[in-house]
């Protein structure tokens, strides 16, 4: 008798399993998951003479949600060479939409998360980039500062 | 009546100098060697007497005791040439230095034998002496015979046996800082077969120091300490002596004051939280000896219980930053086989097996509090947030939280030693060595819990906890070898020896719940999302939980003569040390809370120790002088190199006069006046491994008179006469220095009864 419970679960999952091998492979291929791209990290200071601070092999996180977004975390980066400390920041709700080649990034108004909470002193705007299985890239204005990034997705460990 | 006459007679015929107590009568439950003029117990280690053997010794009989007034391993200070028990403020942490070889924490540096019985916990080793027959100090490593810490020398205690004395004896003396101190002790022998004793004894005070903060003393004590002894002859050859005793130590300690490293003066004491320490420890030693024609073999079983604790207040300050209390309950057992001939022959040996067991369940929590969450936790993190965001701060909801932490510490070993000594002529020749094998485990469990806010982001508090287990074990196999060659002179002997010690390794409990902080600290900014600069603690948590052992060879020659005569007795010796991870006490710099034992990398130690006795018919002298250059030849802290810098802790100098005369008031009356003036110095002693603060040379005057008639006595002492202001011991905690300042002018007067 409990065998026959579970049919309305395995049905519909063998189906879902059977739909999953017909979609064409090229599709698979630019599917962009879970990663971590490590790469160069770019803001414009705002100052008189237009000084730009990079930061080298800066980690972001990317993690697509199923609403064809995407949520972003820059990992201990420091946007000032006069910070003192270097903090975790999280776009989250960045619109991702799928193209050939992966990923269409983009937000606007978007409150960052960082030191426990909302952010709005540095809210984003402007946002554009791309998202491959082998890169991520964007730009964007936090709060009043011009940000690049470019990075290259690292392998699992 | 006849019998107490009688009695009485023998003591007046066996009177010394300075006695006001009897004599012993020969024993014959425990060897004896008749050397004349004294009678010698001797332990069950040595197969002949110490000023036979080729090391550097100290022997203190209760003569010597009681004229110098020594109730306690403190006051042996400086009696002993290069010997210092110091005072750091509490029975639980008095740390002993002999040559230089030193351990404010962990292992001790010198082993502690107490009739037969070796005393493995270091906080028992600060005890109540009661009726001590006496006291030998062996200088440099003893590690073939004595076997695991006894890398500076050893301390063999023994107590006054019911078989070679009886007799009631009843004291009571009284000091400023209202010191009292009462005893009553009887030793029976009911039958040629049966010996039994009981002791007890109370001492208490006020102390000398005040915590200013509440005007409450900062050093009261409370000490009551007993004995029972049993000796019994179950054959003409086997023996049996079970000795139980017990002490309890109740004491306001750790009466430590700021100091000021500029002026070098002390402020008064003042702290807002308790500092104590209470402690229960029972120790039961059972010994069965045997002794045939051929060979002497002895057994001695003994269970050692601890149980104390101790609260400090650790920032010492009238501040609320954080508290210790650490409670440990300790289960010892030992077992010491030792086999050796009977006779004195041209071959002499001694072989034995020794084992043991010690397990400690030890609870330490580390409560911080407001100042201490503010100024130790939050400071750091919210003056690199407040860079960023100045009107932001990191909050920790609770006013006060405790980092818990659980220590389970077992530990066994057990070792196999031999020592041989050929008789050739005026030649003696000795070879010994030991295999010596011990396991050392500790499962640590840690965890704190807090809420925490960042008030630029968070309108709430987030629960967060951290949990930090810590499993480790490490076993240590060492050879402890000696080689030593004496030869006979017609004053005395020439020794030279060479001898391995080791100081085994351990875990540093003390800074497990500093690394817990650190941890959660990370945990809350890992959470939080914000990296500082310099957030690391200034040590390495992996390796900082264990410390190794300490290695040391020493290499000494010397002698011990006897001349005027035999009036003058003079010992000498000169001694070159190598000593490898010497094991240090260390408290890291910054804001850290915890200390750690950290292995120096190579320390070079040479001195030389000086004794002299005199006694030419009622006139008694006796001088000690020890010298110690202990240098460090390789030593990195990780942030500087102290290489040339002098090992902390241990004295350079240490200096002991005494002088005595007895006046014979009346024969008919057996009365006489005693009069002792001693002088006891050490210094230059280094506080730190920079060598930046050290206590001076310093000298402390005493003087006693006792007036003795018969079986009453009385008298009055008097202790740092002069009133030396001094420190025995220094320290840093949360970037401030702190002292133990030494005691002031003791003054005092006793009464002495023998039934």
């Amino acid at each position: 008798m409990k065998n026959f419970l579970f049919l309305p679960i395995i049905i519909p999952a063998l189906l879902l399993t059977a739909c999953g091998k017909d979609e064409p492979a090229g599709k698979s291929a630019t599917a962009v998951t879970d990663g971590t791209y490590s790469g160069a990290m770019h803001v414009t200071q705002n100052d008189s003479a237009g000084t730009v601070y990079t930061q080298d092999s800066v980690n972001v996180t990317f993690t697509p949600t199923a609403d064809s977004t995407a949520e972003i975390k820059m990992v201990q980066v420091r946007f000032s060479p006069r910070m003192p400390i270097k903090l975790d920041m999280t776009i989250p709700g960045v619109t991702a939409v799928k193209t050939s080649e992966g990923l269409a990034l983009s937000g606007d108004s978007i409150v960052p998360l960082a030191m426990g909470g909302e952010y709005p002193v540095y809210t984003i705007t402007g946002m554009t980039g791309t998202a491959t299985p082998q890169t991520l890239s964007f730009e964007l204005l936090c709060g009043a500062y011009p940000l690049t990034f470019s990075g290259k997705r690292q392998p699992v460990e | 009546m006849k019998k107490i006459k009688k009695q009485l007679a023998e003591w007046i015929c066996y009177a010394r100098y300075f006695i006001f107590i009897p004599p012993l009568s020969p024993a014959d439950t425990v060897p004896v060697y008749e050397l004349p003029p004294v009678t010698v117990v001797a332990s069950l280690k040595q197969a002949v007497v110490y000023a036979e053997q080729p090391l550097s010794f100290t022997s203190i009989d209760r003569e010597d005791l009681e004229a110098s007034r020594i109730a306690e391993p403190k006051n042996l200070s400086l009696n002993v040439p290069n010997f210092l028990h110091a005072d750091y403020g509490a029975r639980m942490t008095g740390s002993i230095y002999i040559r230089g070889i030193g351990s404010r924490m962990e292992q001790p540096a010198a082993g502690l034998y107490v009739d037969n019985v070796p005393v493995l916990n270091k906080n028992n080793f600060d005890f109540d002496y009661l009726d001590i027959e006496r006291i030998d100090v062996l200088r440099g490593p003893q590690g073939t015979l004595y076997g695991r810490n006894a890398v500076g020398g050893v301390m063999d205690v023994h107590t006054l046996s019911p078989a070679a004395y009886q007799g009631t004896r009843l004291q009571a003396g009284y000091g400023n800082g209202n010191a009292w101190k009462l005893q009553a002790s009887t030793y029976q022998k009911p039958t040629e077969r049966f010996a039994f004793s009981v002791a007890l004894k109370h001492s208490s005070g006020d102390g000398f120091q005040t915590n200013s903060f509440d005007g409450s003393p900062a050093d009261r004590f409370l000490n009551e300490s007993g004995r029972v002894k049993i000796q019994l002859r179950l054959s003409p050859e086997w023996k049996m002596e079970n000795s139980l005793s017990a002490g309890f130590v109740k004491q306001a300690g750790f009466a430590y004051s700021l100091y000021d490293e500029e002026t070098k003066q002390a402020m008064p004491v003042n702290h807002n939280d308790p500092c104590t320490y209470v402690r229960l420890g029972l120790t039961d030693g059972l010994t069965f000896q045997y002794a045939g024609n051929v060979v002497r073999f002895s057994s001695t079983t003994s269970y050692q219980r601890t149980d104390d604790e101790m609260v400090l207040d650790q920032d010492f300050r009238p501040v609320s930053m954080f508290t210790l209390s650490q409670a440990q309950r300790e289960n010892a057992f030992t077992q010491e086989f030792v086999v050796r001939p009977a006779q004195k022959k041209k071959w002499q040996w001694i072989s034995g097996a020794f084992g043991f067991y010690r397990h400690v369940d030890m609870e330490a929590p580390v409560m911080f509090k407001k100042d201490g969450i503010d100024e130790l936790i939050l400071a750091n993190a919210n003056a690199g947030i407040q860079a960023v965001f100045p009107e932001a701060a990191l909050l920790i909801k609770e006013t006060r939280f405790p980092v818990e932490s659980y220590f389970d510490l077992p530990a066994y070993g057990f070792s196999l030693y031999h020592q041989s000594t050929f008789v050739a002529g005026r030649w003696e020749f000795t070879g010994g060595m030991r295999a010596d094998f011990e396991h050392a485990a500790i499962a640590y469990a840690g965890s704190t819990a807090i809420s925490y806010r960042f008030s630029m982001t968070m309108p709430d508090y987030k629960p967060l906890s951290v949990a930090m287990p810590v499993r480790r074990h490490d076993s240590f196999f060492e050879i402890l070898p000696k080689v030593a060659v004496a030869y006979q002179t017609g004053i005395g002997k020439l020794y030279a020896s060479a001898a391995r010690g080791y100081k085994t390794g351990g875990f540093n409990t003390q800074i497990f719940s500093d690394i817990l902080q650190n941890r959660m600290m990370n945990a809350l900014m890992s959470d939080l999302g914000v990296y500082l600069n310099g957030s690391e603690p200034p040590y390495n948590a992996e390796t900082a939980v264990s410390y190794a052992p300490e290695y040391i060879w020493n290499h000494e020659a010397g002698g011990h003569f006897k001349l005027l005569g035999e009036q003058l007795s003079v010992d000498a010796a000169v001694f070159y040390i190598d000593c490898r991870n010497q094991q240090l006490t260390v408290f890291p710099p910054g804001k850290t809370t915890g200390r750690l034992m950290s292995n120096a990398g190579h320390t070079q130690i040479f001195g030389g120790e000086l004794s002299a006795g005199y006694r030419y018919k009622n006139i008694r002298f006796k001088g000690n002088y020890g010298y110690t250059h202990a240098t460090f030849l390789r030593y990195s802290s990780g942030n500087e190199d102290y290489a040339g810098n002098r090992a902390p802790y241990a004295p350079t100098n240490t200096l002991s006069l005494h002088g005595g005369y007895k006046w014979d008031v009346s024969r008919k009356r057996a009365g006489s006046i005693l009069l002792d003036v001693s002088l006891h110095g050490a210094g230059k002693i280094y506080w730190s491994e920079s060598n930046t603060v050290y206590q001076p040379f310093y000298g402390l005057l005493n003087a006693d008179i006792t007036f003795q008639t018969g079986s009453f006595g009385c008298g009055l002492w008097a202790k740092n006469l002069t009133g030396t202001d001094y420190n025995t011991f220094y320290f840093k905690s949360v970037g401030r220095s702190f002292v133990q300042q030494g005691k002031p002018v003791q003054l005092g007067a006793f009464i002495s009864l023998i039934l």
